[in-house]
């Protein structure tokens, strides 16, 4: 493994990454829903005294999960397609890098930008302690869990728009089919919400469902085996995207 | 420093290349011609480890380009055909990316990074964006890229295509400089740089090789080699005779307009008829107002292997 390899791939995905306006919207979207959902959070604590801190109100809006599904796909559309567009794979790969090592790159990239975009809320509750009238307690335990899971949703997703990425030269079909597909990830999770399926299939069903997760994680109910999911899939996604890149050049 | 075994690409329903075996000693400058589709830039792909062949085998350096890729790319300098380049970022910066990418690393990223910019002129554009050069300066951008971490092979893929004349000629002497210490197999279709560069001539054709030997030796085995063209007063039959029964000729080519004739003549191996044709003339009295050499180029040698069975 040559760490410096990807330190420079890296390097040069999250420069490219912050120099396009897709980036800037994105950010500036973000910081609204967010903004706004803290906003929501405080007022609802303005109205009545809780049992919650601050944070954990705002992890219970479900505008941020849903803002997740977009992000993604709007952040891994351009990681291989545009390579493709326009030849750049070709001196990538013939340059000495291993095929995972680029896949890993641009992975970290992607999950870079998205814990920058992530940061800002951190602050939010140093804010409000300042502004509170009332002293207030800091975070806790289940909003450090919700960050977690944040996090896991995030390299799944990120993985899974990586490699929808890495299937096409056009970058607005890339983020199309991702954002279809990561909403079909978010929803077949659901299911067991609308239909009563069998045994097995409910327990497949809560395994992967994301949204079961995000409620233990609110609880801060630090569940294993859903850490074990998102790795696992994020790493088997992972390595479907490098076979795919390989056999692009088989083709080529 | 190049071998190259039986090697077949395969498209979907093309086959690109098919069967080529060669090799090139270190040092060289290898000119690669051939018309469009020939399978240059396939086979370029494949040495320089893009993409696999479908049968046979390629090495550099004595690694196989299949199963020793990373050794090989790190001893190739590839320059593509259709130049492909981060437009986001500077020359400065993309070259300097290529640089670590490559391999380069501490204080040689800049000395090389500076030492690439002068042989390839481009200091005056370091600091600008890629996405506002011209082409002729994202050509030489690439040539830099290829050039960045001093590799022992060079694979130049059309290097010249979009260059102004001053440039071509400078691009030329550069890698002419190259020479020697390094290795160089350069596709082009601008014949007149190859015969002033490469010490020798591949010449593809649908996939094969039809000619490698020195632009020299090239030139000697044209047909087209000797000929002459000349223009005299006379009657288009009597020319021909007269110039058949030389015995030196094989075939003689005649055009009459207002009772000149305009003969091409092409003399068997070796012949000079210059100065039987003169003979004939101020034997029988004819005017003459040319009689020229035709001088054999490295473009009849290309047109003739490339297109023997169009006639
Ligand atoms: N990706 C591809 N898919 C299918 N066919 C291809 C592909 N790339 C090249 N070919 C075909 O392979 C043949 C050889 O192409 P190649 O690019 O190697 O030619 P070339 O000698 O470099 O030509 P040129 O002088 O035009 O650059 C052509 O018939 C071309 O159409
Ligand atoms: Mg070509």
């Amino acid at each position: 493994m040559n760490f410096n390899t990807i330190r420079v791939i890296l390097q040069r995905e999250l420069r490219s990454l912050f120099l396009s306006p897709i980036a800037y919207m994105l950010a500036f979207f973000y910081l609204l829903i967010t903004g706004f959902t803290f906003m929501i959070s405080v007022q609802a604590l303005n109205e009545s005294p809780r049992d919650f801190t601050v944070m954990e109100i705002f992890f219970q809006n479900f505008f941020i999960w849903i803002a997740q599904l977009f992000i993604m796909p709007v952040l891994t559309m351009r990681s291989f397609s545009e390579e493709y567009r326009l030849g750049t794979f070709e001196g990538l790969m013939t340059a000495p890098v291993r095929d995972w090592e680029v896949v890993l790159a641009k992975y970290l990239a992607v999950l870079a930008f998205y814990v920058a975009l992530w940061a800002p809320t951190v602050l939010y509750q140093f804010i409000f302690q300042i502004v509170a009238v009332t002293p207030t307690p800091l975070s806790n335990g289940p909003v450090w869990c919700n960050y977690a899971m944040v996090l896991m949703m995030g390299m799944l997703y990120a993985a899974l728009g990586l490699m929808i990425s890495s299937l096409t030269h056009n970058q607005i079909v890339a983020v199309l089919v991702s954002l279809v597909s990561t909403c079909m990830v978010f929803f077949l999770g659901l299911l067991n919400f609308f239909f009563n399926p069998p045994g097995a299939i409910r327990d497949v069903l809560s395994y992967i469902s994301v949204f079961e997760h995000m409620e233990q994680f609110g609880q801060g109910i630090v569940n294993t085996r859903a850490l074990v999911f998102y790795a696992s899939a994020s790493f088997m996604l992972l390595l479907v995207t490098q076979k795919i890149i390989e056999s692009k050049r088989w083709r080529a | 420093m190049i071998e190259v075994n039986n090697l077949v690409k395969r498209y979907a329903g093309v086959e690109a290349v098919r069967g080529i075996s060669f090799s090139v000693s270190p040092g060289e400058i290898v000119g690669f011609l051939g018309p469009n589709g020939a399978g240059k830039s396939s086979t370029m792909k494949i040495l320089s480890c893009f993409m696999p062949a479908t049968s046979g085998t390629a090495k550099v350096a004595g690694f196989d380009t299949f199963t020793h890729s990373i050794e090989v790319r790190q001893r190739i300098g590839y320059m593509p055909e259709n130049v492909p380049l981060y437009t986001e970022l500077t020359v400065d910066e993309f070259l300097r990316f290529r640089a670590q990418l490559k391999g380069v690393t501490g204080k040689k990223i800049k000395t090389r990074v500076a030492e690439v910019k002068a042989l390839c002129e481009l200091d005056s554009v370091s600091k600008k964006l890629i996405s506002t050069l011209s082409k002729g300066f994202r050509q030489r951008v690439a040539l830099a890229d290829a050039m960045v971490h001093d590799p022992d092979l060079l694979i130049l893929d059309e290097p010249t295509i979009g260059l102004d004349p001053n440039q071509i000629r400078h691009v030329r002497d550069l890698i002419k400089s190259l020479g020697g210490k390094h290795t160089i197999l350069l596709s082009t279709h601008i014949l007149p740089e190859v015969e002033m560069t490469c010490s020798r001539v591949l010449i593809l054709n649908k996939g094969r090789i039809e000619a490698s030997d020195t632009p020299a030796n090239l030139m000697r085995r044209v047909r087209s080699g000797g000929a002459v063209v000349s223009e005299f007063r006379a009657a288009a039959d009597a020319a021909e005779k007269a110039i058949l029964a030389l015995g030196t000729v094989e075939e003689c080519r005649t055009t009459a307009h207002d009772g000149w004739v305009r003969v091409e003549i092409f003399p068997k191996k070796g012949e000079d008829v210059r100065e039987a044709i003169f003979h004939i003339c101020a034997r029988e009295r004819w005017d003459l107002r040319e009689l020229t050499q035709h001088k054999v180029t490295l473009e009849d040698v290309f047109v003739e292997i490339t297109q023997e069975d169009k006639e």
